[in-house]
């Protein structure tokens, strides 16, 4: 490779996708039936839990060209990662896991990721079912995908017996009934507004749908190629002599402006990324009681201001391109449009308010001056999400069936902190964004303080509406590696002693 | 200098045996830098900001001294921060563990604390020219205002036009907030009134001019060879910088990338993300020799004019920051930064990316370690994880950080005096309905 052809590698190559777990480019919507199991190995991992790493490898599902997705989709779909623990269990050195991401390491429990991530009180790791601070430690998230719920079952049963013949241990399951609506629990069309990474057919897809493509450079996801900053992103590697069978392509980076591929290291990373799993309870009823009471029992106020808390309306149509909208503009129908900026129609906040979750979770061309380096700067700022629902549907929003449900939130981001936690403490949590005074996202927004208000711009002044808060809770969480599938084998493959 | 605010940092070696007893007392004060027991920051009523910082083992071997840094950012002047400072039982205390601290006879203390004093080559204030109280009383007014306007709303059966709800709020204003009735001083300064834009024009005009009076005196030839002379001059610095780049980036690929140390980086995380507001302390050393030590110190020269120019409540388009100074020291060898901001440190350092990756870079780059740079400002911030990685290695742990007030961020404060001056005279339709938009 040359330095023309690595700088070239804004867009994931096509001959590198059987190294790609599938998830990183599709949510698998054809396959709404899944099951996410915690798992642990002796430490260190035995030769039986090796071999079980290195036969799943050849099962995890890769990225397919569209004409073999489709021969495949009634298979079933594997994809898995590691937790930090989990490398050293199967033999990283200190020295090795040190390269990893910081927040990683640290991991989504450590005192400080809580602080930026905003985990107090009843969100606080010490609660938490899996992934706290207190709670079983775990080394590997399997997921599964089936298309079916009987082709589930199988699924489960037949790797449950794999891994616990192999002597794994499992720490916790998260079983996930199928919800196959494509709105979440709170009743909003959800999964709108993604990046798409360049060199996927996602592109034309999401036009199609949406109206609107953003474009982002494949660095932002995958580690391994060249990121929006044009560098490849900060990637784990390995001394060239722990992969003796070559599983992994050297080093390459741009040292002083020349190419460089240090045929003494292996990146570990490449065609990997960073995964972000947050179980995340969602209180339909207290959402919708409190939007009740601050419409004063108003039906059709109610609709409109919640609307105005997410952005949104229920089937998908943003506020900001609806300014006088006083009932959802495509009721009944999905509306997937995203094609607007702020400043051009919605400068002052008054359809879409500052602190919508909408426009704090991607705020487009709105902070600042100039739209042109918001814009540029929020692609830096993007992630993947993958997120699915879980537990049945309420059957009246108004009232508390005692079930608990909620969002998975899965996503993925090539740098945890610049990505994930950015749009987690600047823009969601921040009780200063974009200018306002001691209010978070009404909907999802934590801090240290419960803060419950939230500006409305109207005319002639500002309407605020109160006792938003509290919606949501994190039921548990961690951060992992998602490594390509050749790290698999070379993890599966690692002796004790380097 | 500031001309209404002093920003100053001290900087002490501790005694190599009191690390430990500094230590114990930074420890207390850090549980609440406001009202603690030892040395309540709360109690100087003038001071915006203020940290405590030991630098550990600067120097080699049998050298190696840890150093104390006391940053103060404070309306008073000079003179009057210096008695108040070295009045004070805590200050007393803290620098009783450094060297040369004239232990019998106090009243050379304010002398004492002068010389360990550093001045800022450049500096920048994020909401000028107003003192801690104003800022503290304006954001009364803020709440008190949002709180009648929450009063006046809910009457949909007779809505009030923006006429009457301005004059609502400013009848109110003045029966609750008597020293509305002082005068205020506009909170920007003439520089910034002015902007860079004017000062560019002024040195072009200047230029013009120049080169016309050179025109009819006849002396357009002496003032050919005294540009002639300045481009050759650039021409060799632009050489030698080459060079030094050059250089540095041999010794980078020799040293192989920059890794981050897990455990500074725990220790430092340990620090922050307690509140909105955050601080960074730097104390690097300069790459050897006087080239990197005369550039830094022009670059600083330059910034620190930009910075007086620089849009109000914005660093070079950074919304985020209180005060922020650097101070070349000990010669020009070391480098002081010290930052107050708001929000994450990873937020701060992505705007400096995004924004302000040249002016930055010019600086750092006069530094050790700093990443590749191409001609002073280019490259380095640009590649914003090795940046950071450079950065958070480069950073000290701030120990104690005091804030007059934490959970305002600048815009908050530029926002709030807005709608105070928004309150005197009378306001077209236009500057009322903008007025209003500021709730």
């Amino acid at each position: 490779m040359d330095a023309q052809s690595f700088l070239n590698r804004t867009a994931l190559q096509q001959d590198e996708w059987r190294d790609i777990q599938a998830i990183a480019v599709t949510a698998l919507s054809r396959h709404p039936f899944s099951h996410y199991a915690l798992l642990r190995f002796s430490e260190p991992a035995g030769q039986e839990s090796r071999r079980w790493l290195q036969t799943l490898a050849e099962r995890i599902t890769p990225i397919c060209p569209k004409a073999e997705a489709r021969r495949h989709r009634e298979d079933s779909a594997r994809n898995v990662a590691l937790t930090r623990e989990g490398l050293l269990a199967l033999g990283l050195q200190q020295g090795e896991i040190e390269t990893f991401s910081f927040p990683f390491l640290e991991g989504m429990n450590g005192v400080h990721r809580s602080r930026i991530l905003g985990d107090y009180g009843a969100d606080s790791a010490e609660n938490w079912l899996w992934g706290g601070r207190s709670g079983e430690r775990f080394h590997v998230l399997l997921m599964l995908f089936a298309p079916t719920e009987q082709a589930l079952r199988l699924l489960v049963e037949d790797e449950h017996k794999m891994w616990t013949n192999a002597g794994l241990s499992t720490a916790h399951e998260i079983p996930e009934p199928s919800r196959t609506s494509t709105h979440e629990h709170f009743g909003f069309l959800d999964g709108v507004g993604q990046p798409v990474i360049r060199g996927t057919p996602n592109a034309e897809n999401q036009k199609a749908r949406t109206g609107h493509q953003t474009l982002v450079n494949a660095g932002e996801f995958i580690l391994g190629y060249i990121n929006e900053d044009n560098v490849p992103p900060v990637s784990p590697f390995v001394a060239a002599s722990r992969d003796p069978r070559g599983f992994l392509p050297p080093v390459r980076r741009i040292d002083s402006g020349t190419f460089i591929e240090d045929t003494n290291t292996r990146d570990l990373g490449a065609n990997g990324t960073y995964l972000v799993f947050r179980q995340i309870e969602q209180n339909v009823a207290a959402f919708w009681n409190a939007i009740d009471s601050a419409a004063h029992g108003d039906v059709q106020k109610r609709q409109w201001l919640a609307a105005k808390v997410v952005g949104r309306w229920p089937s998908g149509s943003p506020v900001t391109l609806y300014p006088g909208a006083l009932t959802d503009p495509s009721s009944g129908q999905d509306d997937s449009s995203n094609n607007f900026t702020y400043l051009p129609h919605d400068a002052d906040g008054r359809a879409c308010p500052f602190g919508a979750h909408i426009r704090r979770a991607n705020p487009r061309d709105s902070l600042g001056d100039d739209p042109k380096i918001a814009l540029a700067s929020v692609r830096r700022h993007r992630i993947l999400r993958r997120g699915r629902s879980y537990g049945t549907q309420i059957e009246n929003p108004m009232k508390d069936d005692g079930e608990r449900r909620g969002l998975h939130f899965v996503c993925l981001n090539a740098d945890l902190e610049r990505q994930f936690e950015f749009i987690q403490q600047t823009w969601i949590n921040n009780p200063v964004f974009n200018g306002l005074s001691e209010e978070v996202d009404s909907l999802v927004g934590k801090g240290v303080v419960d803060y419950s208000t939230m500006t409305l711009p109207a005319c002639p002044v500002r309407e605020r509406i109160n006792g938003l808060k509290n919606f949501v809770t994190v039921r548990g969480g961690a951060y992992f590696f998602l490594p390509s599938i050749p790290a698999l084998r070379l993890l599966a493959s690692l002796t004790a002693d380097p | 200098m500031s001309k209404t605010h002093t920003i100053v940092a001290f900087i002490a070696q501790i005694i190599p045996d009191r690390v430990t007893a500094i230590n114990d007392l930074l420890r207390q004060i850090e549980s609440d830098p406001a009202n603690n027991e030892v040395l309540p920051f709360a109690g100087f009523k003038s001071v915006h900001f203020a940290s405590l910082t030991i630098c550990e083992g600067h120097g080699s071997g049998q050298q190696s001294v840890s150093e104390l840094i006391l940053e103060v950012n404070s309306d008073d002047g000079f003179p009057l921060l210096l008695s108040t400072l070295a009045e004070h039982a805590g200050i007393r205390l803290i620098f009783s563990y450094c060297a040369g601290y004239p232990q019998s006879s106090p009243k050379q203390l304010p002398g004492y604390l002068r010389s360990k004093a550093h001045f800022p080559n450049a500096w920048h204030i994020g909401n000028t020219n107003r003192r801690v109280s104003q800022i503290l009383d304006e954001h009364r007014l803020y709440e008190a205002l949002q709180t009648r306007l929450d009063l006046l709303r809910p009457n949909p059966e007779c809505p009030m036009g923006e006429k009457a709800i301005a004059d609502d709020l400013k009848a109110y204003a003045r029966v609750s907030f008597p020293w509305l009735k002082m005068a205020c001083p506009s909170p920007n300064t003439l520089a910034q009134q002015l902007g860079l834009g004017w000062l560019l024009a002024a040195a072009s005009l200047a230029a013009v001019i120049l080169v016309g009076l050179a025109w009819k005196l006849g002396l357009i030839l002496p003032l050919a060879a005294v540009v002639v002379t300045l481009l050759i001059g650039a021409g060799i610095y632009i050489i030698v910088l080459l060079r030094h780049e050059h250089a540095d980036d041999r010794e980078i690929a020799a040293r192989g990338p920059l890794l981050l140390d897990p455990r500074h980086a725990m220790e430092l995380g340990n620090m922050e993300d307690f509140g909105l507001q955050n601080h960074l302390t730097g104390l690097i050393e300069l790459k050897p020799g006087a080239f990197r030590r005369w550039t830094l110190w022009t670059v600083l020269f330059l910034v620190n004019i930009a910075a007086r120019f620089s849009k109000p409540g914005e660093l070079a388009g950074i919304p985020s920051i209180h005060f922020a100074h650097w101070a070349l020291i000990d010669n020009g060898t070391r480098l002081l930064f010290l930052s107050n901001f708001d929000n994450s440190w990873g937020s701060y350092l992505d705007d400096f990316t995004d924004k302000a990756g040249s002016g930055l870079t010019g600086i750092w780059s006069n530094t050790r370690n700093f990443p590749h740079t191409h001609l002073l400002v280019k490259d380095g911030a640009a590649d914003g994880a090795r940046f950071k990685i450079w950065a958070r290695m480069a950073q000290t742990p701030t120990r104690v950080h005091y804030r007059a007030y934490p959970t305002l961020s600048v815009a908050n404060i530029e926002r709030n005096s807005a709608i105070r001056a928004g309150l005197t005279g009378s306001n077209s339709g236009e500057e009322i309905k903008g007025w209003l938009n500021l709730f």
